[in-house]
């Protein structure tokens, strides 16, 4: 398609200009114009032909000759102008013809799961096994040394490390969602190979496309320097290197010129390549900073009295941290925290609550600094500017409980060391062992040497939460600042890890710091609560207070926005996105997202101000915005429809794993119009049923019917039309989409393709489900890393809506997105399910979401249905133990009944 | 190997008292990794002695023809030949040269039997060039695996800053620049204009190389400045990503002092990746040595290969691709071993 390559030209030309503004792509790009130039336009310079002989052999550079002449008596300068071009033609037609090659054979063999893929690795295994240059002589001189031959045998040579790593990136794109979309939607292999994968490996592979020209470079050179290569009198830069060494005393620059010639050659090759990787690496790993912009605001008076908070635990006053020189990401944070108290911290991805939490501590990650303000601890103030006298205060005074369990303990220690080197550091004086041991048990894990010496990797995710809380627990800090600790955690695991938690903190009087995105989590734990937004603290006060009738807008967003699996009820999502670092309005940053905003929110920033009972809000407009009335959702009627999927004793295991299955004789109905909610812990086996209904994954045993018809195994064996009435939306909206293809493309193809409709129809189709998914009419021009994560995922909604399916299959669509916006996901699902008389199967462990949306609700564990029924009785009254813990465990809203219309 | 004993020093726990540390490998988990890995290797060798042979056995113009000439009578031609076995059968020839190298006997050399020689048995003409070339690179790989270690971590811990940006544009200038050009301008400067080393490494048949040592340091030189360049950056490549790694912002929450973040978070983890980039490195190694030993003359394996090479010389060039292929996948089975040694998480799984 013509947008494609557009765009794909697009994308290059940035990232060509964008390299060329560092500095060493400079240079490299310079270098290799130059050398280029040698090469190619030199004999056009030559002053003699390459082959006259001009004077005595091996005359030093003088009279008349530039750089002397050769063992033969020939012109240095003549045959260094001519020695370019075939060692640098030879090498890029070699290279070329690596790639040509290379590239579809590791495409094939890393796609197709058959005989390919061993038979073709083993065989690239064998030829690895060997010196490139030894395997490049075997077949150099096996076919000859004519320029065609040493083409062929420097494309052979490369050709199997290509296509090794084009393999390795084929495999890894192969499981991204937008390739199973790709595959469940029916598309020929041919085609997924060309759309979904080639865009999105051709970037790694053109960035080192340089070092095969140089190692093709080094090849040729090589064969040439051993007299294997072409044959004299041809000249060229490496034969010449060799052919002079017998007249090294008397004229070295003979050797010294060809010499520097390929350093150039393969230096600013290498350049070149080295900063387009880096530049391919950089884009792909840290968000675009946009342009950074001065601070809108004033700096705030940056010494604050000493010693004003000297009552409080942690006195912060007017933080500030920014991108090192650039824009604020916090700013203006003031905060006390009282001995014993639990604070809250809540806000969107983006809102710096965790930029914030590690401030407190005196650390910044890479690329941010701390600008102003200051950080008290027990009246000391905590060394901003110094990290050796912070890290002193760190771990003994404040420590820090980090999101991230599995990752955040260092691999290759045992736990029991983990927990021992926070002693060790910081209290000499006690035994690190029996500490330990103490700690250990303290946070309920087993203490036992055999369980110290267990590694990371042998313990659940809760035990290595647990682990992390005891090493913050080491050296009796006053504070301990959790940043997320319980977001990556199961359910279940996570109720544990949040009682543990809120034991220490009642029984033991320990202060916390408790940062997260779940308004619920933090209601259960919080005395107080502050809500962040862009950076700012915006509302702040005693968490009942703030939570029964919150007085900023954008907390009244959040409040509204949580579901609650007792209660539910309409959700009311915050429309619109976030503000990034560095884009925020020069008024009140939720401005452009406010129902309440007017001239004065976008010309002024307000300023936290009390407004009542201890509440500070950061609003000129605050107090005017009141919860709604919580519209209850009434269980919805049940009308008999008529069946539209049966599944019937379905049974499904992973390959290679047969003898454990992950499904074991699931069956049930979804009814035309209806919302059926798959929930459980992970593991249960929810996602596995989702693929098997898309027909990505074979199952092992069992049928689905579709509408009476029964369904094959796998998409590619389905009718197009049945592959059409079920659409699939999966978890992870930074993989849904494929990034190289524009978003109008993308939704526009099952249109095409599956409700077979022309080009145009589907680009107009494309413009309304965007439109209908709520997104701006820009979007469509839009690669998908422009878009955010809510944004994204309402655009494969509306991709998979362009089929106009009758099932639509929701893996976890939500469970990615911050609340806000899961709201209003929620709320847009249930609107089109009302509007289009959709299917939904709703697969998802948020019990909340659950209530909201769904008319049934199946409860899976290990595998198995163990309670199924309408969701207000299965919630009401569930029957079964492992219900009953699902929804022991899940979070509500502290005071969310308070809130309630009486009734 | 060197690398060999880096291990311990690195891994070994500090003082901590928590407990013994380091810890006895679960034989359990390596040893059948052991020999899958080591029966891999074989039938990858294999393999690639099928690959050699097959080369060999098509190179154009038979042995008889390179040493008799182009005018040489067809009769002698194929009196030689026969006398070879070259009239026979590809596969026939391969299980024959199988067998004996099962026997330990590497063949006879083609061109010193077309040359009229009774015998002339490939093992001790390629024996003593083995045993230089082992020695060459055992010299680089000793110097290699520290000063890369050195070179790579402290350029990934001082990321980009200035000893960083000295280091890095240093190793990826060198990384591109091919033996031969190296070797050529060591030369230049160390012969021709300081005149301090010999340009060309001269070994009388019988001695070693380390009877003359200043015959190595022109070799060695230009082999470290290319292998040294390429792992020191994989190595800081490595070093970064560590450094980036939630363990490690963790430690320094707690408040842990960087050298003991350095010592214990981050040497420890960049360890294993690194024993790879080493693998690979000296693999390398073998390839630039055969370059090198061309510039310099010096009588090992590589230079042997070049002239076996060129003068059709079928049975040594087979014996030396063997060779140098049994050190490349032995490389392999080692670095593997070494990693499961290493990652806890792979060596305790059952």
């Amino acid at each position: 398609m013509s947008a494609g390559a557009n765009d794909g030209g697009r994308r290059r030309d940035s990232l060509l200009l964008r390299f060329a503004r560092t500095r060493r792509g400079r240079a490299g790009l310079v270098l290799l114009g130059l050398t280029f130039l040698l090469a190619f336009l030199g004999p056009a310079l030559a002053p003699h032909s390459p082959t006259a002989l001009i004077g005595p052999p091996g005359s030093p550079p003088g009279t008349g000759t530039l750089l002397g002449t050769d063992f033969l008596g020939r012109d240095v300068l003549s045959r260094v102008l001519y020695g370019g071009r075939s060692v640098l033609g030879l090498s890029l037609a070699a290279t070329a013809i690596a790639l040509a090659f290379a590239i579809p054979i590791g495409m094939v063999a890393g796609y197709s799961r058959s005989l390919i893929d061993p038979v073709l690795m083993r065989s690239v295994d064998v030829i690895l096994a060997f010196p490139p240059l030894l395997f490049f002589l075997l077949v150099a001189t096996s076919f000859g040394t004519s320029r065609l031959t040493l083409i062929v045998a420097v494309a052979l040579v490369q050709m199997p490390g290509i296509s090794r790593i084009v393999y390795g990136a084929v495999r890894e794109a192969s499981v991204r969602g937008y390739v199973e979309a790709a595959v469940a939607r029916g598309e020929r292999t041919p085609a997924i190979l060309r759309r979904e994968i080639l865009p999105n490996i051709l970037g790694p592979l053109i960035s080192s496309a340089g070092l095969y020209l140089t190692f093709s470079i080094l090849l040729i050179a090589a064969v040439n320097f051993l007299n294997l290569g072409l044959q004299p009198p041809a000249s060229n830069w490496a034969l010449m290197i060799s052919e002079n060494r017998q007249i090294l005393t008397l004229n070295p620059w003979a050797t010294i010129v060809p010499a520097a010639c390929i350093c150039l050659l393969t230096v600013s090759v290498n350049l070149v390549g080295d900063a387009v990787s880096a530049e391919l690496d950089r884009t792909s790993t840290e968000p675009e900073v946009r342009a950074p912009a001065p601070p809108a605001t004033e700096p705030p008076p940056p010494e604050p009295p000493p010693g004003a908070g000297g009552a409080s635990l942690l006195a912060v006053r007017d933080l500030r941290v920014r991108l090192r020189g650039g824009p604020a990401v916090i700013d203006e944070v003031s905060l006390e925290l009282p001995r014993g108290r639990a604070l809250g911290v809540v806000g969107e991805s983006g809102s710096g609550k965790s930029t914030l939490a590690l401030a407190l501590l005196g650390y910044v990650r890479p690329g941010v600094e701390i600008a102003a303000g200051a950080v008290e601890l027990e009246g000391e103030p905590m060394p901003l500017d110094d990290e050796r006298r912070a890290r002193a205060l760190r771990g003994r005074v404040i420590a820090h409980v980090p999101q991230d369990p599995a990752s955040s303990l260092n691999p290759s220690l045992r736990i029991g060391d983990s927990v021992a080197d926070v002693i060790v550091e910081h209290r000499p004086d006690l035994d690190p062992v029996a500490t330990t041991v103490e700690l250990l048990s303290r946070v309920r894990l087993p203490s036992e040497e055999a369980f110290r010496r267990r590694f990371p990797h042998q313990l659940s995710g809760g035990q290595q939460q647990r682990v992390l809380i005891a090493m913050a627990l080491a050296c009796t800090p006053a504070l301990i600042v959790l940043d997320e600790p319980t977001t990556g955690l199961d359910v279940l695991t996570q109720a544990h890890v949040l009682a543990e938690i809120e034991a220490l903190h009642r029984d033991a009087g320990l202060a916390l710091i408790y940062v997260s995105h779940d308004l619920a989590v933090v209601s259960q734990i919080a005395d107080e609560i502050a809500v962040m937004y862009a950076g700012r603290i915006v509302e702040r006060g005693p968490t009942a207070t703030v939570l029964s009738d919150p007085q900023h807008p954008y907390t009244r967003g959040l409040v509204e926005s949580v579901p609650d699996h007792l209660a539910p009820h309409a959700l009311n999502g915050i429309p619109g996105v976030s503000v990034g670092v560095g884009e925020r309005p020069r008024g009140c940053s939720f401005a452009p997202r406010c129902p309440l905003a007017d001239a004065r929110c976008e010309a002024e920033m307000p300023l936290l101000a009390a407004a009542r009972d201890a509440v500070e809000v950061r609003c000129f407009r605050a107090g005017e915005a009141r919860l709604h009335e919580r519209v209850l959702r009434p269980p919805r009627v049940e009308s008999a429809r008529p069946a539209l999927l049966s599944v019937d004793e379905l049974c499904a295991s992973h390959r290679g794993r047969e003898s454990r299955p992950v499904v074991e004789g699931v069956s049930f109905v979804i009814h035309q119009g209806e919302c059926l909610a798959l929930a459980g812990e992970s593991g249960s086996g929810k996602t596995t049923i989702a693929r098997v209904i898309a027909g990505l994954h074979r199952p092992s045993a069992g049928s689905l019917t579709l509408g009476g018809e029964r369904l094959a195994a796998t998409a590619g064996e389905r009718p197009r039309e049945q592959r059409r009435r079920i659409q699939i939306v999966f978890q992870n909206p930074d993989e849904s989409l494929n990034p190289r293809r524009l978003v109008a493309e993308q939704v526009a193809r099952p249109a095409r393709l599956l409700a077979g409709q022309s080009a145009a129809a589907a680009e107009q189709r494309a413009a309304a489900l965007l439109e209908r998914v709520r997104l701006p009419e820009r979007v469509g021009t839009r690669l998908p890393s422009e878009l955010s994560g809510g944004e994204r995922q309402r655009v494969a909604v509306a991709r998979a809506l362009a089929a106009d399916p009758q099932l639509l299959v929701c893996d976890e669509i939500t469970s990615a997105l911050d609340v806000s916006v899961q709201a209003a996901v929620v709320e847009l699902l249930a609107e089109l399910r009302a509007e289009l008389d959709l299917s939904l199967l709703f697969i998802t462990h948020n019990l909340g979401v659950v209530a909201s949306l769904a008319d049934r609700v199946l409860i899976l564990s290990e595998g198995r249905v163990c309670e199924g029924g309408p969701v207000g009785e299965v919630f009401a009254a569930p029957r079964d133990r492992r219900t009953r813990e699902l929804l022991a465990a899940a979070p509500r809203l502290a005071g969310a009944a308070d809130s309630l219309p009486a009734g | 190997m060197t690398a060999a004993n880096e291990t311990p020093r690195s891994a070994r726990p500090a003082a901590t008292g928590a407990s013994a540390g380091g810890g006895p490998v679960a034989p359990s988990a390596v040893r059948p990794f052991l020999i899958r890995r080591t029966s891999q290797g074989l039938i990858t060798l294999l393999a690639a002695s099928v690959l050699v042979f097959l080369a060999v056995s098509v190179l154009p113009g038979s042995p008889a023809a390179a040493v008799l000439g182009r005018h040489a009578k067809p009769a002698l031609l194929a009196r030689i030949d026969h006398q070879l076995g070259y009239d026979r059968p590809v596969p026939e020839r391969y299980l024959d040269w199988l067998s004996e190298l099962a026997q330990g006997d590497l063949g006879q050399s083609s061109i010193g039997l077309a040359q009229g020689k009774q015998s002339a048995p490939v093992w001790p003409l390629v024996r003593p060039r083995l045993v230089n070339t082992a020695i060459l690179a055992a010299i680089t790989i000793a110097l290699l695996i520290p000063l890369s270690l050195f070179l790579g971590v402290m350029a990934g811990v001082s990321a980009g800053r200035w000893r960083d940006q000295v280091i890095s544009t240093t190793a990826l200038i060198f990384t591109a620049l091919p033996e031969f050009v190296v070797g050529s301008l060591v030369i230049v400067v160390f012969f021709v204009w300081l005149d301090l080393l010999p340009p060309v490494s001269l070994v009388e048949p019988g001695e070693t190389p380390l009877a003359h040592p200043d015959i190595l340091v022109l070799p060695v030189l230009t082999l470290l400045g290319v292998s040294v360049a390429a792992t020191a950056r994989l190595v800081r490549v490595g070093t970064i990503e560590v450094l980036r790694s939630a363990y490690v912002e963790t430690a320094r929450l707690a408040g842990i002092s960087e050298r003991r973040v350095l010592r214990r978070y981050v040497l420890r983890n960049a360890l294993a990746p690194s024993v790879q980039i080493f693998a690979i490195s000296i693999q390398y190694l073998f390839g630039g040595v055969i370059v090198t030993e061309a510039v310099f003359g010096y009588p090992g394996l590589g230079s042997e290969l070049v002239s076996a090479v060129s003068s059709h010389d079928n049975t040594v060039v087979l014996a030396i691709a063997v060779i140098l292929a049994a050190i490349y996948i032995s490389i392999n089975v080692i670095a593997d071993l070494l990693v499961i040694l290493l990652v806890p998480k792979l060596r305790t799984q059952g």
